[in-house]
């Protein structure tokens, strides 16, 4: 279970990373927004690994969701691509 | 498992804050301020962790008398919740102001809003 | 008692029960969220009213747990009055604001609920994550109200603080959740008894939540967010986060305090003086009047942290001078910016509209001193309690810090208060009156009044008469539309009795009381006959010089350190109100209110050390100290100094004096100075017999020496009559400062008898020559002359002045030059008394001048209908003529009793007196004698002169074969003009504004610091995050090292 687990820390750690990177630097900002939600997804297994499931159920339904909406929805009222 | 946990919500915060320090458009630095909420949540869920128990759920698995034993610290996690629904509210207002700033000067360069200063 | 709890019941529910209100019924939900937060101020008001009358505090436990495992909340007296000051700013500025919430609806009524409940929460709450929680929810709510009234720059504004907030709520949350890991509980008293600090951990987890208050607090440099906040929100919204936000943050810091170690006091003392310095330094180039506002808050908030910083030293005094000065501000601050929101002037310059309800002008003056902590205002006595408390401590970096920061804040906040007093407004829009704007500036106007009144009377040492006669000037403010003779009769009425009740007791006791004291007020009630000259109603007028008059009464009166320094604030408020009434003297009325400050501040800083050395503020005690005596004695020295205007601080002088008002000049001069005179006096007494003062006393022999040769050969060159008459002051109180300095019974002595001798002389040649200008339109001398014949009262009357102030024989004058004479061998200042001497000489140029040039020579075509001066000027001109011929027949009537007086403290080598004779250590002299022999020698000439007048052929003025001068002649030519241009050739270079040159200097220096300084406020929201973590970083690194 434990080495289980933790391989799978490691392996969501990894996409939450590269995801951080996306978020940061894609020209497009709706790419960037959707790197985010995937940051919140990975989130959501990181707390579950770390025995917190209720925040996990939390950190996706509003990390993943809600967020990403007010961000999508943003984006559609301004501009999409960075200059 | 924790210190990786510890060490990777360390790095995401960083992440976080030099992406509110230096990039240039207002909604990637809002982006930045949720990188830098989520690093915090990291760090707080990790520390609440203790190798080889279980959530703090109390079921048929987890007797109650023993309970205290048996489960993680559950307070950090219902902070961590408190504060996730926080870091919701926080970014929908600072995505209005974006919307508001770019209905003003319809870009989204924080370097175009100097109108204040000295 | 209702449950705390309720506060935020109401709160919540209120918003939320206000969201089922209709949405069309906006007057309504405004009404009933103000019901709300009267509610809750009810709640706190009771508990406020409960725990001084004796309740006890109570911790209130939510969930019917304890803490850890539940948030508890603590009304305690410090509670109690926060949430009370924030409710009650909260309904203030909820009716200011009625209008605009009404505009935005229901969902800006919610926010502003939740704001106040927040900040109650925030003050209350025991709990760190509670805290948090309640931060981000203020946070949100004033991102939210800063939007109320939308514009560019409130949006950018808004957005810069949600940048800043957001970091800082981040690096707060996560000291918390370490400092939890570490000590296993969130509760703000346990975290505190844990010690956390010992552990490296630890120290870094409430590292991060000091910081991250700190940074709630807008510390200098980073707090750029805050500054555009101040400017960019709406006037009633920047109220509150000034007045309520900041009141519960400082509150916040005060409590969470405890959980860090001494090392925390340090650094957050640091901190705060810093903000306080530097805020107030960049504030110095700011015009806009919103923004300059926020300066200072931030300023003001700076110096409460260095208080709270400062705990370690304060000791029980702290809570006194926290809430003191944080009352002050709060007061002060809200109703400087609801003052804002009435007038919508952007640029401090146009906040001369005020002047069209001069009742926005008093309030908006009233607040401007109260800031700067001027008595009777809460912030005096904070101020006062602070430094004593810090020279106790021998915390004398802090005392310099706080109090450059304070002169810094003078600075803009007098300049700003001359704008309004003085520009022009007639350009400028009347003022809308919206009722449920004004009331609530008012209300706060009166309370800073009625809380200072209070405090007052907490203070040991300061009698109830220190403010009782103030209330002379609320009175003669309300009966400011009535007609000048009324007003006058009033206040001349008012000093009268005082005098009547003061003066009779002081001749037998103490003879140095009673001259000072017959100067200020028998003087003063002389200078205010003149006032009947005045027509119309003389709007201010009246309230401002018996404000002067007051103060200078309480500093005679005063036995403590306290009470005199409350005496001499009031007076300087008096006269800078008085001195900037004249047509031109916005400049000058600036620089006297700045060299006052400095000057106050030293006294402060020099009592707050000897209070230190002593402990005890009695006046008596100052004799008492035996070491740092060198640093004391210079420190009051200065400060009285700036009074007397001797070189180096006389630079606001002759502005000051000079567009002066006619009847004001004189007391400026002959009474004001005297202040300065006094205090010397009562400082030498004290502490002069030391060495250290012995030698101190040597180099101002020499400032004074030097004073007087400067001051009198700059009154030589003046082109303009008051002028020369203000450097003549300068000069003169020169002498007297030389003479004081000698510590000799016949120094002081001189000393006396030049008081007096000034005092008379110089309210007679102001009063006439402000009497003349009145008649001739002109302050300068080449546009007079030939004036004898229209006016022969003044003339007599100057030329009395003139006899009086040259000390030729038989008037007074010669008096003081005899003892002069007779002192100077005595203590063998033979150099000294050598410039001195000379410069007695060069007194007779600008004399000569003065006479010649206004009474004598050609009369001037457009002045050839002018009539004397007016009959309420020669009445006290004439009054103290007699005085003079009194004294100069009979001088033993004042030198004896002067000798006397003089003798205990200085008995050595005194005069011995046979009847009119007097005879010194080195000469006799009988004033009687002399005055007669004179007076024969005078007649004669009178006679002969009458004779032979007879035969001279009377010629008329255009008669050019006789008086040889070309109507008409341009003025440059006119010989009065430059009429020493010889002298000036050769000695020009003493009086070369040097000191001017210098202060022009510092002033520079001090605004180009200012403009380069706070190009750090880029306006870029990145930038003040990357301050904010550089902040963040520079504490962590201190507390490494």
């Amino acid at each position: 279970m434990s080495t289980f687990a933790f391989i799978f820390l490691l392996f969501s750690v990894t996409i939450l990373i590269i995801a951080a990177f996306f978020a940061a630097f894609k020209k497009d900002l709706l790419q960037a927004v959707i790197a985010t939600s995937i940051i919140s997804l990975s989130l959501a297994v990181i707390f579950y690994i770390l025995q917190a499931p209720d925040v996990a159920l939390t950190e996706a339904a509003i990390g993943v969701a809600l967020s990403t909406i007010v961000f999508v929805l943003t984006i559609r009222n301004t501009k999409r691509m960075e200059e | 498992m924790e210190y990786v946990a510890l060490t990777v919500g360390f790095i995401v915060i960083m992440a976080g804050l030099w992406a509110i320090m230096t990039r240039k458009n207002i909604i990637r630095i809002i982006i930045g301020f949720s990188i830098f909420d989520t690093g915090l949540h990291i760090v707080m869920v990790a520390l609440a962790y203790v190798k080889g128990r279980t959530a703090p759920i109390l079921d048929n698995t987890v007797a109650l008398d023993d309970a205290v034993n048996l489960i993680v610290d559950p307070v950090p996690q219902a902070l961590v919740l408190t504060a996730i629904v926080i870091g919701l509210g926080v970014t929908a207002l600072m995505l209005i102001f974006a919307m508001k700033l770019h209905r003003e000067k319809k870009t989204l360069d924080i370097r175009s809003f100097k109108d204040l200063k000295w | 008692m209702i449950s705390p709890i309720h506060i935020i019941t109401i709160g919540l529910g209120g918003a939320f029960a206000l969201g089922f209100v209709s949405k069309k019924a906006k007057a309504l939900t405004t009404s009933l969220m103000l019901v709300a937060i009267a509610l809750m101020g009810t709640i706190s008001g009771s508990w406020l009213f409960e725990l001084l009358s004796g309740g006890t505090e109570t911790m209130v436990y939510t969930a019917g747990f304890k803490p850890p495992y539940s948030i508890n909340l603590l009304m305690g007296l410090n509670e109690a009055l926060l949430t009370t000051m924030i409710n009650f700013v909260g309904l203030l500025g909820g009716i200011y604001l009625f209008g605009n919430l009404k505009k935005a609806g229901s969902h800006a009524v919610m926010v502003f609920l939740v704001f106040i409940m927040g900040l109650n929460v925030i003050v209350m709450t025991r709990d760190a994550f509670n805290l948090f929680v309640f931060m981000e929810v203020v946070s949100i709510a004033t991102a939210g109200l800063i939007l109320l009234t939308e514009t560019g720059k409130s949006v950018q504004a808004g957005f810069k603080y949600m940048m800043a907030t957001g970091i800082v709520a981040g690096i707060f949350l996560l000291g918390v959740i370490f400092a939890y890991y570490f000590s296993g509980s969130l509760n703000i008293d346990d975290l505190a008894a844990a010690n956390i600090t010992a552990i490296k951990g630890g120290a870094v987890a409430v590292m991060m939540i000091l910081v991250a208050l700190v940074l709630e607090l807008k510390p200098f440099p980073a707090n750029g967010w805050a500054l555009d906040v101040y400017e960019a929100s709406d006037p009633g919204v920047a109220a509150l986060i000034s007045a309520a936000s900041a009141t519960a943050f400082y509150y916040v810091l005060f409590k969470v305090i405890s959980i860090g170690n001494a090392d925390w006091y340090n650094i957050i003392a640091i901190a705060g003086m810093i903000t306080f310095v530097g805020s107030n330094l960049f504030g110095v180039k700011q015009d806009k009047a919103r923004r300059l506002l926020g300066y200072s808050s931030v300023g003001q908030l700076g110096l409460l942290m260095a208080i709270l910083g400062l705990k370690p030293y304060l000791g029980d005094k702290l809570e006194f001078i926290a809430i003191t000065i944080l009352v002050s501000h709060y007061l002060a601050k809200a109703g400087l910016f609801w003052l804002a929101g009435i007038i919508e002037q952007e640029n401090i310059k146009d906040w001369a509209i005020l002047r069209r309800k001069p009742i926005f002008l008093v309030l908006f003056g009233t607040f401007v001193f109260a800031l700067i902590g001027f008595p009777p205002f809460p912030s005096f006595y904070g101020k006062w309690e602070l430094i004593l408390a810090l020279s106790s401590a021998g915390q004398y970096y802090a005392i310099a810090f706080i109090l450059i920061g304070s002169f810094l804040e003078g600075i803009y906040l007098f300049r700003w208060l001359g704008y309004a007093i003085k520009l022009d407004y007639t350009k400028l829009p009347e003022i809308k009156i919206e009722w449920n704007k004004v009331i609530p500036v008012a209300i706060f106007g009166v309370l800073i009044y009625v809380i200072g009144a209070y405090t007052g009377t907490q203070m040991s040492g300061l009698d109830s008469l220190c403010y009782g006669p103030l209330l002379m000037i609320p009175f003669l403010y309300a009966i400011d539309s009535l007609k000048v003779p009324i007003k006058n009769t009033i206040a001349i009425l008012g000093v009268a009795t005082f005098a009547a009740r003061v003066l009779p007791g002081l001749y037998e006791t103490d003879m140095l009381r009673f001259i000072f004291t017959f100067i200020f007020l028998v003087g003063g009630i002389l200078t205010l006959i003149a006032g009947y000259a005045y027509k119309g109603k003389r709007e201010g007028f009246y309230p401002v010089a018996l404000l002067m008059f007051v103060g200078l009464a309480l500093i005679i009166r005063a036995s403590n350190t306290l009470e005199f320094f409350y005496g001499w604030e009031i007076m300087t408020a008096g006269s800078y109100f008085l001195i900037i009434r004249g047509k031109k003297s916005m400049p000058h009325g600036l620089s006297y209110m700045l060299f006052s400050i400095a000057g106050a501040y030293a006294l402060l800083a020099g009592f707050g050390l000897s209070f230190a050395e002593t402990p005890s503020i009695e006046i008596s005690s100052l004799s008492a100290i035996t070491s740092n005596i060198t640093i004391i004695f210079s420190l009051l020295a200065i400060g009285f100094m700036t009074k007397t205007a001797s070189l180096g601080l006389h630079i606001w002088l002759p502005g000051a004096h000079a567009e002066a008002e006619s009847d004001v000049s004189p007391m400026v001069s002959a009474i004001l100075l005297k202040a300065g005179v006094f205090g010397l006096m009562i400082l030498m007494i004290a502490m002069g017999h030391s060495p250290e003062a012995t030698n101190i006393g040597y180099v101002l022999g020499w400032l004074g020496a030097i004073t007087a040769l400067v001051g009198n050969l700059a009154a030589a060159f003046q082109e303009d009559a008051k002028r020369l008459l203000a450097y003549s002051s300068i000069s003169q109180l020169g002498y007297i400062l030389f003479a004081l300095a000698m510590m000799s019974h016949l120094g002081w002595m001189t000393a006396m008898v030049y008081s007096i001798n000034h005092f008379l002389y110089k309210a007679i040649l102001f009063l006439t020559i402000g009497a003349v200008v009145m008649r001739v339109g002109t302050h300068y001398m080449y546009k007079m002359g030939g004036l004898i014949k229209n006016m022969p009262m003044a003339f007599v009357a100057v030329m009395i002045g003139i006899i009086a102030l040259s000390g030729v024989p038989p008037l007074s004058g010669f008096a003081g030059k005899w003892l002069f004479y007779n002192a100077v061998l005595d203590v063998q200042w033979y150099f000294q008394g050598a410039i001195v001497f000379f410069s007695g000489i060069i007194a007779f140029l600008y004399l000569f001048k003065l006479i010649y040039s206004v009474f004598l020579g050609q009369l001037k075509d457009n002045l050839r209908h002018v009539k004397d001066i007016s009959i309420w000027f020669a009445i006290p001109i004439y009054t103290l003529i007699l005085g003079i011929m009194i004294f100069s027949a009979k001088p033993e009537w004042v030198l004896q009793p002067l000798g006397d007086m003089v003798s205990q403290w200085y008995p050595n080598s005194a005069l011995s007196w046979d009847g009119g004779l007097a005879t010194g250590p080195y000469g006799y002299w009988n004033g009687t004698g002399v005055m007669i022999t004179v007076g024969i020698m005078f007649m004669a000439l009178l006679g002969w002169l009458l004779l032979v007048s007879r035969k001279a052929v009377k010629v008329k003025q255009f008669n050019i074969v006789y008086s040889a001068e070309a109507p008409q002649r341009p003025e440059t030519t006119h010989v009065s003009y430059n009429m020493f241009a010889g002298y000036n050739k050769a000695l020009g270079w003493l009086v070369a504004p040097k000191i001017t040159e210098f202060w022009d200097t510092m002033t520079d220096w001090v605004h180009s610091v200012a403009h380069y300084g706070r190009q750090l406020y880029s306006g870029n929201g990145q930038v003040y995050v990357t301050y904010v973590v550089a902040y963040i970083l520079a504490i962590y690194f201190t507390m490494i090292f």
